[in-house]
C-alpha cells in the first residue's frame, strides 16, 4: 500500500471543499430564517383591570390572565393617575402573588414564641379562636385593649377597620401610613387645614425645586412625579422646566437636572426660609395671592385687640441669606439666585419629600418650604400646588349605643395621640413599641397586625420584638412568616390585592377625584378569605349587636354601596357598571377657584400664621414639643409662624460618628416590597450592586478606617446593629453613611447576621405634631464584622 | 417591511429601573441569586448603565437604559460561527436558542456588552412557575440570550392587524419597557417610515447613538438633555 | 538493530519509573475529567466566569497549546528546508509535541461551550464569516498534516521496530505498510516528505494567525490590532521552542540519550529561543506603544489595568519570564548549557501562558460601556481542567515515545550518521 502524493492533495483537498460547501450550504443568513407568523399561544387568555396596592397611590393596572394566571401586570391605559405606564414595583406584582414562601393556611402557634409550633387551622377555627379572645375582652370591660395596627392601603380595610374598632369600643385602631407621608400630610393640616400630601399640578409648572424629593422612589405619588418629570422637560413645545434638588447627598437623580444644592442634613426648612427671606426683601411675591387667599403675612390685630406678628416681620428678622447660609451650608448668593429665579420662574413649585419629612423637625420644615408656594402665588393655579379631592363615598358612621362602649371609646389612644382641634398631637416620650412594653396607659391584651410587620419595617424594631413577646394574644393577617407573624399567636393569610374585591381612592396627583374597583383576577386559593370579608365574618360571630354595624353580605356588596356616595347625578346601576367595567370612576377635569375646598383652615385661606397649631399649643408642650424661643419652653406666638427647628440627632458625639443617611430607591420604595426577588436582583443605580445591604461611605473616610469594597461590617446605634457591606462612595460626605431600604432580605441571607433590617437601628423618635417617624435622625458607628 | 427602531429620550428618563422589572417579567428572565448575581451573572436584557466622569470630585452619573442595539450592521452576527444569531429583514438582530452552541463569540464580539449568558439552568420554584408567560421561550442553560425588541409583541401586532384587514400603523407595536415607561421616555416604531414617532425624533438635534464611530449601526437613538427640540 | 539499542530501547522495555508516571498522570487527568463532568452537568457557571469576562482560561490554554504546536513545524519543517543537519535527532520529538498539542488546545474550546451536546452545529451549520470556523478548518488541515508528516519518517523506524521484533508484532508490520527499504520507497518518502515540509509552513503560519483573528476580528481595545497575525506566530514558534527545549531534556535523562541529545543542540536551540524572545519583545512592545501613543481611551483603560491595575502583577510577571529572566541566559554563552537553556525555556513557557492569559482577560474585563469592579477569579474546575490538559499532553507524549522511537533513526541514517546496531554507540549526532 503506498500513498501516492497526488491522491493524498486530492483527498485533502476534497475535504476542504466538502466542508466549506457544506459550511455554505448551511449558512443561514437573513432571508433564510423563516420568521414565523404568530400563531397565538392555544389557552384562554384575558384582561382584566383593577388597582394597583403597591403603594398608596392608586394606580390602575391592565392584567393579563393566562389560563387562570397571572402572566402580566400592565397601567391601565385609560387611567387618568398613571395613563398606561407602570412603576417598577407595580410590574413586579405578579411575584408578589406567587410568592413561593406564601402560606395557604392560617396557622397558630401551640409552642412558645421562643420554640414555635406552628399548627394548621381552618380560617373558621381561627375566627373562633380570634372571636373568643376578644369576647374575653369584652367581659373584662377592657374592650380598649385592642390594637388594630393596619400597614394596608386599602380603602375597604381601612373602613372596615376603622367600624369595627368603633363599634367593638378601642380608640386603637393605628393606621400606619407610608413614611413621612403623615408629616407631609399635617404640613398641608396646618396651613391649608386638610391633611393629605401636596398634590403638584406637574404638567405646567416651569421651575421646579425639589427639597430632598426624588420621583419614584418613595411612596409618595411615585408615578405622577416620574411622569410629570417627562412632561417637564420634554413634554411641551418650546417649554422645559428648570429643576432644582436640594439635597443632603448626590443622587443618580441629580445628576439628572438642572442644579444640585447641598445642604446640611435637617435645614431643608431653613433654606426655605432664607430664599422667602430674599423674595420678600426683594418684592418678588405675589401680593394678589397673599391679600386674597392668605392669613398671616404681616402683623395682625385680631377682633379682640391682640396683635399677633406675621410671616413677613418675622422672616426679615430671623432667617437672612447670612444665618440661613450659616445652618444650611448653602453659599449666600445661591439662595438669593434661587429665591430670584424662583419668584420669577412662575409657575414655580416647591415640594418637599422625604428629604425633609425624615427628620424630628419634619412638619415645620415642610410648613416653610410649602409657604414658598404660598409666597409665588403657586397654590390652586395652573402648574401650581393643588389639593387632592377624596372622592365621595358612602360610609354610614357606625355610633355606639352601649354606654360600656362609650365608656372604652373614650379611653386615651395606646399610641398617645390627642386630637386637638383638629391637630392630632403625640407625645413623643416615648413612642409605641415601649409603650406596649411599658404597658403603657394600659396593657394590651389582643393585637392584630394587618399587613404589617413593624419589626422589619418600622422604626423601634427591638422594641417591636419585645412587645410582641409581652403581648398575650397577638394576630397578624399577613401572607409571609414574616418577622413580626414569627412572633405571632396565630397567623391568618389574607391574600393579595389580585385576590379581592377592594376599593382605592388615588391619595394624591389627580386633584379631582378618583376611586378605583379592585377585584380578584384570578381564583384566589382554595378557601383564602381577605382582610375586610375577614373582619365582616368575625364582627358577625362578636354577636348580633356588633353584627348589626356589618349588615353587608360580602365586601363586593359594601363596596357597592360605598360607590353609590361617588356621583349624585348618577343611577346606582348605571355608576357600578361603569365601575365594573373600566375599573375606576374620575371626575375630572380638575378645577381650579375652589377657595373653600383648597382651604379648609382659618378663614378659608392659606395660613401663614398657623391658628390650628396655636389651638393645641398646649397639648403640644405636653407632648413634648419646645419652643426655640423662649426660655421656659411655652410656646408663643412666633412659634405658630414657620421656624426652622434644629433637628434631633440621636447620641450624638464621638461614640456614634455617622449620621445615617436612609433612603429609598425607586425599586426598593421604603423597603416593603423586599421579600420580592424580582426587586432584590435588580441593579442599585450607580452601585452596580443587588441582594446586599451596602453601606455607602466616603472614599476617604474608608481608608481612615481601613475599609474595602465589599467586606462585611457592623453599623450600630444605639437602637441596634445590623451587618451591611461596604460599597465606597465619592458622594456621600464624610461625615455621613447611607443605607438603602429594602436592600437584602431579613432572614434570607447568607450570612445570618445580616438578617435584620435598618429600621433596627431607628429609634423610635416621632413628631409630636401627627406622629409620623422620624427616620433621619440617627448616629451610628461602624466597625469591621 | 418595517426597520424597527427604538428613540430614548435620556431628558424624560428618570432611572426608575420599570423597563428592567418590566421587561425581565414579560421575557421570562430568571433571577440568579445573590452569589451568582455578586459575580456579574445577572441577565438584564434591558440594564440602566452609567456614564460616570470620575474626574467631577461629585462623580456625575447620568445613566442611559440600555437594550440590544439590534445594529444594522451587528458585529456579533459576523463571528457566531453556527448562524445562531443573525439578522432578519426587519432589521432585528434575532437569537435561535436551539442552535447556539454557547461559544460566547458574540458576547465577547459585541462592543455594548449587550449580550447575556445562561452559567446554569435557570430554575423557578413551582409556585413561581405560574407568572411565566407563554410567548417567550424559556432558556435552556448553555445559550446566549439578548433583548429582542418584543418580537412576540411585534409578531402579535402585525397578526393582529392581518386579522383585521390593515396595515401595521406606527403605535401598533409597543414594546414592555416602552409600554411601562411612567415619564414616556421610550419609543418604538418603524425607522423606514418618515411619518412614525421614531422616525421623526431621530432627526431631532439631540438626537445621537452610542458608540456610533465604530460604524455598527445601532437602531436605538438616544435623545440627549438639554434644551426643548422638535 | 537489536532490541537493545539505544534508540529502540525505550520501546522495547518498560521501568517502574514508567508506570508510576502514568498512573499519577492518569490520576490527574481522571480528576480533571470529573471537574469537566461536574462542569457538563451543571453549567459553565462551575467555572469563574461572568459578564464581561465571559472568556478566561479554556480560551487561554486553547491559545497556548495551540502555540505550543508550532514546535514541531519549525523544527523539522524549517530546519529540514534550510538544511540545518544538526535538527536531525530533534525532529519527532518536536513534531509529537505539534499533534498532541493540537489535540490538547482545541479541545479547551469545547470545554468551553455552554451546550457542547451541540458541538456538531459547527460541521452542520458553520458559517465562513466566523473566525473560530476558520480556526476549525485551519487547525483541521495542520492537525491532518502534521499526523501525516510525523507519520512518513515514521515508517522506517516502524520497520525497524518491526525488524527488530518489537511486541507487538502485528501492530509494527500494520503500521510499516510493507517498508522494505527499496530504493523506489525510499525515493517516493523522501520526496513526500520533502513535499509536506514545505506545504506544512504555510498552514502552520495560517493556523495561529486564524487563531489570533478570533480575537482581532473583532473591534475590542487591545484586541483588534493589525499586528496580532505575526505576533501570535512569533509567540507560538517562542514558546513551541521552549517547548521542544524542555521535552528533550527529560527525554534525554529519562532515556539516557546523552550521545543523542547533545549540548550542541540545546545551545542551537537555544540561540533560535533567545531570537523569538527578541523578536517577541520587539512585537510586545510596537504593540502598547502605538495603544500608549495614541491615548483612545477605551484602549488606554485596558492598557492601565494591564500596566498598572489588576493585571499588573501577571503583565510585568509576564514580562519578566518571557524576555528579563530567559535573555540572559540564552545571550551569554557560558550560561547556555542544558541546564541553562531548561531554566529559560521553562521561564518562558510560564510567561506565554500569562501573555495568553493578559490578552483574553484584560480586553473584556474593560469593556467599551464600562462594568465596574466585576473580577474574575477562575474557579477549581478550571484549574483541574488545566493541570488535566497539562497532564493529557505529557501522557500522550509518554506513551508515544513508549510505543515508536522519540529519535528518528531513519533522519538520523539519511544524514549520514552511522548508529550501529547494538547498545554500543558508534558515531553520535554531530
Amino acid at each position: 500500500m503506498k500513498i501516492q502524493r497526488r491522491v493524498f492533495l486530492k483527498v485533502g483537498l476534497a475535504t476542504a471543499g466538502a466542508l466549506a460547501a457544506r459550511s455554505a450550504w448551511g449558512n443561514v443568513g437573513p432571508d433564510e430564517v423563516q420568521e414565523p407568523q404568530w400563531e397565538g399561544v392555544p389557552g384562554e387568555e384575558k384582561e382584566v383591570y383593577s388597582v394597583c396596592q403597591m403603594c398608596p397611590n392608586g394606580c390602575g393596572i391592565k392584567v393579563r390572565v393566562y389560563e387562570g394566571r397571572v402572566i402580566k401586570v400592565e397601567g391601565h391605559p385609560g387611567h387618568p393617575l398613571n395613563k398606561g405606564a407602570l412603576c417598577p414595583r407595580g410590574q413586579a406584582a405578579p411575584r408578589l402573588l406567587y410568592h413561593p414562601d406564601r402560606l395557604t393556611y392560617p396557622l397558630v402557634n401551640k409552642g412558645s414564641k421562643k420554640q414555635a409550633n406552628w399548627q394548621k387551622l381552618t380560617y373558621e377555627e381561627a375566627l373562633d379562636v380570634l372571636a373568643g379572645k376578644l369576647h374575653d375582652l369584652t367581659g373584662n370591660r377592657s374592650n380598649h385593649h385592642l390594637v388594630a395596627a393596619s400597614g394596608s392601603f386599602s380603602d375597604l380595610d381601612d373602613f372596615i377597620l376603622e367600624r369595627f374598632c368603633n363599634s367593638f369600643g378601642t380608640p386603637n385602631y393605628l393606621k400606619f401610613e407610608s413614611l413621612g407621608r403623615r408629616a407631609m400630610s399635617m404640613a398641608m393640616g396646618l396651613t391649608h387645614g386638610s391633611y393629605s400630601p401636596p398634590s403638584v399640578d406637574w404638567d405646567k409648572c416651569d421651575y421646579l425645586m425639589l427639597f430632598g424629593a426624588e420621583p419614584g422612589a418613595t411612596d409618595n405619588s411615585p408615578m405622577p412625579m416620574m411622569n410629570g418629570f417627562g412632561k417637564m422637560r420634554q413634554g411641551r413645545a418650546g417649554r422645559r422646566t428648570k429643576i432644582v434638588h436640594i439635597g443632603t447627598r448626590y443622587t443618580p437623580f441629580s445628576s439628572k437636572v438642572d442644579e444640585w444644592v447641598k445642604v446640611n442634613p435637617g435645614t431643608y426648612g431653613a433654606l426655605a426660609l432664607g430664599i422667602a427671606h430674599v423674595i420678600i426683601s426683594e418684592e418678588r411675591f405675589d401680593t394678589e395671592f397673599i391679600d386674597r387667599f392668605s392669613l398671616g403675612f404681616r402683623d395682625m390685630t385680631e377682633i379682640d385687640g391682640t396683635t399677633k406678628p406675621g410671616f413677613k416681620e418675622h422672616v426679615l428678622r430671623n432667617y437672612s441669606p447670612e444665618a440661613v447660609s450659616s445652618i444650611t451650608g448653602v453659599p449666600n448668593e445661591t439662595i438669593i439666585r434661587l429665591a430670584e429665579e424662583f419668584a420669577d420662574g412662575k409657575p414655580a413649585v416647591a415640594y418637599g419629600g422625604d428629604g425633609p419629612a425624615s427628620y424630628s423637625n419634619a412638619v415645620t420644615e415642610l410648613v416653610a418650604i410649602h409657604c414658598l408656594n404660598a409666597l409665588v402665588g403657586s397654590i390652586d393655579v395652573p402648574g401650581g400646588i393643588i389639593i387632592q379631592q377624596s372622592p365621595s363615598l358612602k360610609k354610614e358612621k357606625s355610633s355606639p349605643t352601649d354606654a360600656l362602649f362609650a365608656y372604652n371609646l373614650k379611653q386615651p389612644r395606646v399610641d398617645g395621640l390627642r386630637q386637638s382641634s383638629d391637630l392630632p398631637v403625640f407625645s413623643t416620650m416615648s413612642g409605641l413599641p415601649s409603650r406596649l412594653v411599658e404597658a403603657v396607659p394600659y396593657p394590651i391584651d389582643v393585637l392584630m397586625l394587618v399587613d404589617l410587620d413593624p419589626v422589619a419595617n418600622l422604626p423601634g424594631s427591638a422594641n417591636w420584638q419585645k412587645a410582641l413577646e409581652k403581648i398575650p394574644f397577638v394576630v397578624s393577617f399577613s401572607n409571609h412568616l414574616d418577622e413580626s407573624s414569627k412572633l405571632a399567636d396565630m397567623i391568618i393569610p389574607n391574600g393579595t390585592f389580585l385576590e379581592r374585591w377592594d376599593g382605592k381612592s388615588v391619595d394624591s396627583s389627580t386633584g379631582f377625584p378618583v376611586w378605583g374597583l379592585g377585584r380578584p383576577v384570578i381564583e384566589s386559593p382554595e378557601g383564602q378569605i381577605d382582610t375586610s370579608s375577614l373582619v365582616l365574618k368575625l364582627a358577625n360571630k362578636m354577636g348580633d349587636k356588633m353584627g348589626s354595624f356589618f349588615p353587608w353580605g360580602s365586601t363586593k356588596d359594601l363596596l357597592r354601596e360605598m360607590s353609590s356616595g361617588l356621583q349624585a347625578s348618577a343611577g346606582e346601576d348605571e355608576l357600578w357598571n361603569e365601575l365594573d367595567s373600566q375599573g375606576f370612576w374620575s371626575a375630572g377635569p380638575y378645577s381650579f377657584g375652589q377657595q373653600k375646598e383648597v382651604y379648609k383652615a382659618r378663614g378659608s385661606r392659606f395660613n401663614f400664621y398657623m391658628y390650628l397649631m396655636e389651638a393645641a399649643s398646649a397639648n403640644l408642650y405636653e407632648g413634648g414639643f419646645r419652643s426655640q424661643g423662649s426660655t421656659s419652653g411655652r410656646l408663643t406666638q412666633s412659634d405658630f409662624l414657620p421656624n426652622h427647628i434644629s433637628p434631633e440627632f440621636s447620641e450624638a458625639g464621638v461614640d456614634y460618628p455617622f449620621h445615617l443617611e436612609l433612603f429609598g430607591t425607586t425599586v426598593s420604595g421604603h423597603g416593603r416590597w423586599s421579600l420580592l426577588d424580582g426587586l432584590q436582583e435588580i441593579l442599585e443605580l450607580g452601585l452596580n450592586r443587588s441582594w446586599r445591604r451596602l453601606l455607602l461611605i466616603n472614599d476617604y473616610t474608608a481608608e481612615q478606617y481601613d475599609f474595602a469594597n465589599d467586606m462585611p461590617v457592623w453599623v450600630e446605634s444605639s437602637s441596634g446593629k445590623i451587618l451591611a457591606y461596604v460599597k465606597k462612595s465619592k458622594v456621600m460626605d464624610r461625615s455621613c453613611v447611607g443605607m438603602i431600604f429594602g436592600q437584602g432580605r431579613p432572614n434570607h441571607n447568607a450570612d445570618p447576621r445580616a438578617n435584620q433590617t435598618p429600621f433596627s437601628l431607628l429609634g423610635e423618635q416621632i413628631s409630636p405634631i401627627g406622629g409620623g417617624y422620624c427616620w433621619g435622625g440617627t448616629k451610628v458607628k461602624v466597625y469591621k464584622a | 417591511m418595517a426597520r424597527w427602531g427604538m428613540v430614548i429620550d435620556l431628558d424624560r428618563c428618570t432611572g426608575c429601573q420599570a423597563c428592567v422589572v418590566a421587561c425581565r417579567q414579560e421575557n421570562n428572565i430568571p433571577e440568579v441569586g445573590p452569589e451568582q448575581a455578586a459575580m456579574g451573572r445577572g441577565i438584564y436584557w434591558m440594564q440602566l448603565i452609567e456614564e460616570k466622569e470620575a474626574a467631577h470630585e461629585d462623580a456625575h452619573i447620568a445613566y442611559l437604559p440600555r437594550p440590544c442595539m439590534h445594529c444594522d450592521n451587528p458585529l456579533c452576527v459576523k463571528v457566531c460561527p453556527v448562524g445562531a444569531t443573525y439578522k432578519n429583514s426587519e432589521g432585528l438582530v434575532g437569537q435561535v436558542y436551539a442552535r447556539c452552541i454557547g461559544c460566547r463569540y458574540c458576547t465577547t464580539a459585541c462592543p455594548y456588552t449587550a449580550r447575556y449568558f445562561n452559567w446554569y439552568k435557570p430554575e423557578w420554584k413551582p409556585e413561581e412557575k405560574k407568572y411565566l408567560s407563554p410567548d417567550v421561550s424559556l432558556r435552556p442553560k448553555g445559550v446566549v440570550e439578548k433583548c429582542s425588541f418584543c418580537v412576540h409583541r411585534i409578531r402579535k401586532a402585525r397578526r393582529k392587524a392581518k386579522d383585521e384587514n390593515r396595515e401595521l400603523v406606527d403605535g401598533d407595536v409597543v414594546p414592555a419597557c416602552g409600554e411601562t415607561c411612567p415619564s414616556k421616555a421610550i419609543f418604538f416604531g418603524d425607522l423606514d417610515d418618515p411619518n412614525s414617532e421614531v422616525s421623526k425624533l431621530a432627526k431631532s438635534r439631540r438626537a445621537f447613538r452610542l458608540e456610533d464611530h465604530l460604524g455598527t449601526g445601532p437602531k436605538v437613538i438616544y435623545l440627549r438633555e438639554g434644551e426643548w427640540s422638535e | 538493530m537489536r532490541q537493545d539499542h539505544p534508540l529502540i530501547k525505550p520501546v522495547a522495555v518498560s521501568g517502574r519509573g514508567f508506570y508510576i508516571a502514568t498512573l499519577a498522570l492518569l490520576i490527574v487527568m481522571s480528576w480533571a475529567f470529573f471537574a469537566w463532568f461536574t462542569q457538563f452537568m451543571n453549567g459553565l457557571g462551575e467555572t469563574g466566569l461572568n459578564r464581561p469576562v465571559y472568556w478566561g482560561i479554556y480560551i487561554t490554554n486553547f491559545v497556548f497549546f495551540v502555540g505550543i504546536s508550532h514546535a514541531g513545524t519549525l523544527i523539522s519543517a524549517i530546519l529540514r528546508v534550510t538544511g540545518a543537519e544538526w535538527r536531525r535527532p530533534i525532529t519527532r520529538a518536536a513534531e509529537a509535541i505539534t499533534v498532541f498539542a493540537l489535540m490538547v488546545g482545541p479541545i479547551n474550546v469545547f470545554f468551553d461551550l455552554g451546550s457542547p451536546h451541540r458541538v456538531l452545529n459547527i460541521v452542520f451549520h458553520g458559517q465562513l464569516n466566523s473566525p473560530l470556523i476558520w480556526d476549525v478548518i485551519c487547525i483541521s488541515i495542520y492537525l491532518m498534516s502534521s499526523l501525516l508528516y510525523l507519520y512518513l519518517p515514521l515508517i522506517p523506524d516502524i520497520a525497524e521496530l518491526r525488524n527488530a521484533g518489537v511486541k507487538p508484532l502485528w501492530f509494527y508490520r500494520l503500521l510499516a505498510i510493507g517498508w522494505q527499504e527499496t530504493e523506489k520507497q525510499k525515493r517516493l518518502l523522501k520526496k513526500m516528505i520533502g513535499f509536506m515540509a514545505i506545504a506544512i509552513i504555510p498552514v502552520a503560519v495560517s493556523v495561529h494567525t486564524v487563531v489570533s483573528w478570533v480575537f482581532a476580528m473583532t473591534i475590542q481595545p487591545m484586541w483588534h490590532s493589525t499586528i496580532f497575525g505575526p505576533y501570535f506566530v512569533v509567540g507560538a514558534i517562542f514558546s513551541g521552542i521552549a517547548a521542544i527545549i524542555i521535552a528533550m531534556a527529560i527525554l534525554r535523562k529519562v532515556y539516557k540519550l546523552d550521545r543523542y541529545l547533545k549540548p550542541l543542540h540545546f545551545k542551537n536551540l537555544g540561540i533560535l529561543l533567545m531570537v523569538m524572545a527578541c523578536l517577541w519583545l520587539y512585537f510586545t512592545f510596537a504593540e502598547y506603544l502605538t495603544t500608549f501613543y495614541g491615548g483612545e481611551p477605551s484602549h488606554m483603560a485596558v492598557f492601565y489595568a494591564k500596566i498598572a491595575g489588576e493585571f499588573a502583577p501577571m503583565f510585568w510577571a509576564m514580562v519578566a519570564f518571557c524576555f528579563i529572566i530567559p535573555f540572559p541566559i540564552l545571550a551569554i554563552p557560558k550560561f547556555r548549557t542544558i541546564t541553562g537553556t531548561v531554566i529559560a525555556s521553562i521561564s518562558v513557557n510560564i510567561g506565554m501562558w500569562l501573555e495568553r492569559y493578559t490578552i483574553v482577560v484584560p480586553s473584556l474585563s474593560n469593556p467599551r460601556l464600562p462594568i465596574s469592579e466585576i473580577n474574575y477569579t477562575p474557579s477549581w474546575v478550571e484549574w483541574s481542567i488545566t493541570a488535566g490538559c497539562f497532564a493529557g499532553l505529557t501522557l500522550f507524549y509518554v506513551l508515544f515515545s513508549k510505543i515508536f522511537p522519540i529519535i528518528s533513526i531513519w533522519e538520523l541514517k539519511e544524514g549520514g550518521i552511522d548508529v550501529g546496531s547494538g547498545p554500543e554507540i558508534t558515531g553520535a549526532a554531530s
